[in-house]
């Protein structure tokens, strides 16, 4: 490779494994950083970026969500242990007893503790949701995380937490990671907790019966998709002027069942929408 | 809409000018077919509540009127100057914006105009304009009750409220009638109400899809011949009851301000004043904000 062409594949980069092979970066990162040094006709900006980009991925990017502050970098979360982590860690845990391997592919491959730092390690690349996505991917997503909730009511359990801070998407592959397991609960249940920043999204009944129904999972599922669809709101109304008619319907209904709502879904988008594998490059 | 304002002299004048008026002269829709059509769901994607220069604390209201046979009587008088406490009320104790939606509620099993819906306003003018074109069906029937759920799936589905969605601060529905709530409404007449509707849908469901934005109360009015049902085990705390429909204005300016932490009752007379503090005496404000934490339930 020539310096022209390091400096252009950095330039041009959206991410590290863009430019490295993540497994071995530090052998990658020495090679390239020697190419487009200054010194042999390169480029400061190239090398900013290029040490940026293995900052990131030593460190993390800090994110929080309400349990607080935690670090990653697309291929693992790293974050201090308390109760409320802790009790999310033996919730991960319960459902890696399950033993569902389809279910398996939604939350991250291995979780452990390591003195007072917890480590989850997802075993491919998945970034946190952004603030909004184009609608032909919020309509991955969504089936996503319908799939996850229908799979965990189908093993007893409502997640009790979907939101945009504790999803994350595996972009190359249409997938999705769930983390933070703080308010999951066996279907049927007290819900004891539930996250206040996003209170608003939570159905009312809950409030009123206090009991863990996949109501609750179904709700906050679409009202993260509304989010990603550009009202952060949750609420979806406004949508109506830019989204699909059918679509905004089905997300401001509720629904009691997973796998009839998820089943509805599947029928909406084969009326509404040609199906197409889109390119999310982010 | 919403974006005029309220001018206290003018609507004091303007209602002065329908004292004498009798109910078929104010009320300008005086059959099914002549009701707007901008008034009918169906044709109908999204009501809007917005902030503006103008009003930059936007507050949505729905303020839904049963019009079928025993309960003209209350749209008459807020265009006679009831209206008038609603808004000064609200005004004068520092709640500056608010903006009102006039329903006008059927029943969907037997008239030809179950639901009529006006604009969010804020001006005088323009809410005395909507108020006066609602179309007092004078229907109903002998069924369980009428379709007071049905502005509920409005406000669910096709309310967009800068109050909740700028600042997470819910929007308030007042329901108002003489008879219990109809228990759910069949897929078919949604779709011919409201041009949707994925299947049949009960009080309890849109009740719980208007509350995701909104406050939701229901005032009966508890005279002779009415027949309150099952709305306490619906609503709760939320179902407020009272004998005088003399006093519908002062609750639900009342309740708003109640909500938003202000006793306005010192601005009514002690008689009215009494009846208020006796009708929400169970209403609790129980008003929760988002945080970034934890929250226990």
């Amino acid at each position: 490779m020539t310096t022209e062409q390091a400096v252009t594949k950095i330039m041009t980069a959206v991410k590290f494994a863009d430019i490295v092979d993540i497994g071995r970066y530090k052998e990658d990162y020495r090679e390239l950083v020697k190419l487009v040094h200054v010194d042999k006709g390169g480029s400061l900006e190239a090398v900013t970026k290029l040490n940026d980009f293995k900052t990131i991925h030593e460190k993390g990017t800090k994110y929080e969500d309400e349990a607080g502050e935690y670090y990653s970098n697309g291929y693992w979360i790293k974050r201090k242990v308390d109760d409320l982590v802790k009790k999310s860690y033996n919730n991960y845990l319960l459902i890696k007893k399950l033993g569902v391997d389809h279910l398996n592919r939604y939350i991250p491959e291995h979780g452990e503790i390591v003195g007072e730092e917890i480590v989850y390690t997802f075993g491919k690349r998945c970034v946190p949701l952004p603030l909004a996505l184009e609608g032909e991917h919020v309509r991955w997503v969504l089936s996503r995380m319908l799939e996850f909730i229908m799979m965990l009511e189908a093993n007893g359990y409502t997640h009790g937490g979907i939101n945009p801070d504790n999803v994350f998407i595996d972009p190359e592959n249409h997938g999705i990671m769930v983390t933070s397991f703080y308010h999951m609960k066996r279907i049927g249940s007290r819900m004891s907790t539930i996250n206040g920043k996003y209170m608003s999204w939570y159905p009312h009944q809950l409030f009123k019966f206090k009991t863990a129904y996949p109501l609750v999972d179904i709700e906050l599922v679409k009202k993260t998709a509304i989010y990603l669809l550009g009202d952060r709101s949750g609420v979806g109304v406004r949508l109506k002027k830019s989204e699909n008619k059918e679509l905004m319907e089905f997300l401001m209904s509720q629904g009691n069942n997973t796998h009839d709502e998820y089943k509805r879904y599947r029928e909406l988008l084969t009326r509404n929408f040609k199906t197409k594998f889109h390119i999310l490059n982010i | 809409m919403g974006s005029g304002d309220w001018s206290k002299a003018a609507y004091t004048a303007s209602s002065a000018a329908f004292e004498t008026k009798g109910r078929d002269d104010i009320f300008t829709t005086k059959t099914a077919s002549a009701v707007d059509d901008s008034m009918l769901p169906f044709n109908v994607a999204i009501r809007e509540s917005r902030d503006s220069d103008a009003h930059p604390t936007s507050l949505a209201l729905m303020v839904c009127l049963d019009v079928t046979g025993s309960m003209g009587t209350i749209p008459e008088q807020l265009v006679k100057g009831k209206l008038g406490e609603v808004m000064n009320t609200l005004i004068d104790h520092g709640i500056k914006d608010p903006q009102i939606m006039f329903c006008g509620v059927g029943d969907h099993e037997c008239d030809r105009v179950p639901l009529q819906i006006s604009q969010f306003e804020s001006a005088d003018k323009e809410l005395q304009h909507w108020l006066t074109k609602i179309f007092l069906e004078g229907g109903g029937g002998g069924n369980a009750g009428e379709s007071y759920i049905l502005p509920w799936y409005f406000a669910a589905r096709s309310t967009s409220i800068d109050c909740f969605e700028k600042r997470g601060e819910k929007g308030f529905i007042f329901t108002i009638g003489d008879e219990p709530y109809l228990p759910s409404v069949p897929a078919d007449a949604l779709k011919k109400i409201f041009g949707s509707g994925e299947a049949l849908l009960t009080a309890e469901q849109l009740l719980a899809e208007a509350q995701r934005t909104y406050h939701v109360f229901h005032i009966h009015i508890a005279h002779g011949s009415a027949r309150s049902g099952n709305w306490k085990d619906l609503l709760g705390q939320n179902l407020i009851t009272i004998d005088d429909h003399n006093i519908v204005a002062e609750i639900i300016a009342s309740t708003v301000a109640y909500m938003h932490g202000v006793d306005v009752t010192s601005s009514f007379d002690a008689a009215t004043a009494d009846k208020v503090t006796t009708a929400l005496a169970h209403v609790d404000r129980g008003v929760a904000k988002n945080t970034d934490k934890v929250v226990n339930l």
